[in-house]
């Protein structure tokens, strides 16, 4: 093994077999080589049945880089000398290696996940894709497997590199599935193939390891069909897998493979539990979403009708011409719609008596609704409500605000008459320094048509005080 | 030392066998002025047939590597 021979231990061994002299053993070789050289040198190739052939290859001359300096450099045309190994010769060496036969792989499997993953069961794959392929391979051959009743274990080499999977029909035996890829797997190469493990158990230590620590966990086989893995599933397959592996004889390499099944299907599961987690997870948070998105959408809709839900800004939805700005009484009793024509009304006049007489009015009407189905036992209290209502009324007189203004017009500056050629926005300007006052002198004066005012119109312009809330 | 060709080829077979079983020992055979025989192994690798675009997986295996010494080199140039 390793061991460096010389041309005199060659001999020896010549010696050994053949009916010679140690020397003339040595002498041979060595004359051999020298006629091998000779003929070499001259008809350009050599051969030697059962040993190999003796070429010699001629080498134009290239460019290339002095791989220490780093400049260029030409290297000559030379010849070259190859041997070539007979086929009996090269099969002779390759003897460990015999029994194995490139295959075809339907997929990219990563050849070091591989290895890894039969070592350590509780490493994740980087690639889960590797995976599935992998266990569907799995899936396919035990489809096959499935009708025939031998107990003999297929071990396909296809997929593994290191560990021959073997399965057994009785694994199986609920799971028939017509798989899609069965062409794929040559099912001929069973029989062939029986040898590999053996001789992949001697190179590679992993089986054991496999077995040893993967006696504790339960074989998801059968589960991995519908690929959502309940747990419920995975216990009952167990049960009867383990039921029938009793009866089986040859439990040695069912153990084995069974192990390295499970490996993966374990190694598959993990990935696999994974990602339905999470698709659970981004499926309610969706739903959610969507949930939050349509109540916001609802809210939205409604809060357009704010304004008519609250009895204060009634005229924020009704955008009239003819309205002008938007009115905010200082009254805080309940206003409906119903009395709109009273506040009309009320826009109209600027009389302050007036405008209690409204309140009154108003007041009488809310009172006697109020008041029309309790007994008449209590006329007097009845009566003496209005009064005192007004009298709390009595108190402010309503002056028109522009809504949501900066400014709260709580009186009269001065008064101003309209000359040819003005108008409201130069007089706001000369007034208040800015035309955007217009709408407090608009809204104070009750214009209907801010557009169209006449010469010699009597203004008042209001007094403004900053808004404080 | 006259040998008749029958000789010679028996001998040469059993120098072939003797070589063989050397080299399954993964010896390294060495000739001095002629090269080394050596057994060097090759890992597996995956393959793909440019014309089926089919990927496919070569085995590992053992190979025997010829190291012409430069004495033969320049006999040969």
């Amino acid at each position: 093994m390793n061991k460096k021979v010389l041309l005199q231990e060659l001999a020896e061994g010549l010696s050994r077999r053949k009916d010679v002299t140690k020397k003339d053993a040595e002498n041979f070789i060595r004359v051999l080589f020298e006629v091998i050289e000779q003929y070499l040198e001259t008809d350009k190739i050599v051969k030697i049945k059962g040993f190999g052939t003796f070429k010699l290859v001629s080498v134009d001359s290239r460019e290339s880089i002095n791989v220490n300096t780093g400049e260029r450099i030409r290297i000559k045309g030379h010849t070259k000398i190859s041997f070539t190994p007979d086929a009996v010769l090269r099969d002779q060496v390759n003897k460990p290696f015999a029994e194995f036969e490139t295959v075809v792989l339907s997929e990219d499997i990563d050849l070091k996940e591989m290895e890894r993953i039969d070592m350590d069961f509780t490493e994740l794959p980087e690639n889960e894709l590797e995976q599935t392929e992998e266990s569907a391979l799995n899936t396919e051959e035990i489809s096959l497997q499935v009708t025939e009743p031998s107990d003999i274990p297929v071990i396909e080499a296809e997929t593994d590199e290191g560990t021959g999977e073997a399965e057994t029909e009785n694994m199986y035996s609920e799971t028939v599935r017509a798989g899609n890829r069965i062409s794929d797997i040559p099912v001929e190469e069973a029989p062939q193939q029986t040898g590999i493990t053996d001789d992949f158990m001697t190179l590679t230590s992993e089986p054991d390891d496999c077995v040893e620590k993967e006696s504790d966990t339960s074989p998801v086989a059968a589960s991995e069909e519908n690929r959502t893995y309940h747990i419920e599933n995975q216990q009952t397959d167990y049960q009867k897998i383990e039921d029938q592996k009793v009866t089986d004889q040859k439990v040695d390499t069912q153990h084995i493979a069974h192990q390295t099944v499970e490996n993966q299907h374990i190694v598959q599961e993990h990935t696999e539990k994974n990602p339905t987690k999470g698709i659970r997870l981004s499926c309610a948070g969706i739903l959610f979403l969507a949930f939050m998105i349509l109540i916001l959408m609802i809210g939205s809709y409604f809060a357009g009708y704010y304004q008519l839900l609250c009895p204060c800004n009634f005229d924020f939805l009704n955008t009239n011409k003819e309205q002008g700005p938007v009115l905010q009484p200082v009254i805080s009793s309940p206003d409906s719609v119903a009395d709109r024509p009273v506040m009309d009304k009320v826009r109209d006049t600027t009389d302050a008596d007036t405008l209690i007489s409204v309140i009154e009015q108003k007041v009488e009407k809310t009172v006697k609704d109020q008041t029309s189905p309790k007994d008449t036992v209590k006329p007097e209290t009845a009566v003496q409500i209005p009064p005192q209502k007004v009298e709390r009324k009595k108190i402010k007189p309503v002056i028109p605000q522009v809504a949501k203004g900066k400014y709260v017009i709580i009186g009269t500056r001065r008064t101003h008459t309209v000359k040819a050629g003005e108008t409201l926005r130069s007089i706001a300007l000369r007034e208040y320094g800015s035309k955007g006052y217009t709408d407090y002198i608009v809204i104070y004066n009750h214009i209907t048509d801010p557009n169209t005012i006449q010469e010699g119109m009597v203004l008042k312009l209001p007094e403004l005080q900053t808004r404080e809330e | 030392m006259d040998y008749t060709t029958k000789d010679t080829q028996s001998l040469m077979a059993a120098f072939v066998a003797e070589v063989t079983e050397n080299l399954e020992d993964e010896n390294v055979l060495s000739i001095q002025g002629f090269g080394t025989f050596e057994v060097k192994k090759k890992l597996e690798r995956v393959v793909v047939n440019p014309t089926t675009q089919q990927r496919m997986l070569v085995p590992p295996k053992l190979v025997i590597n010829f190291k012409p010494s430069a004495l033969l080199k320049e006999k040969m140039q």
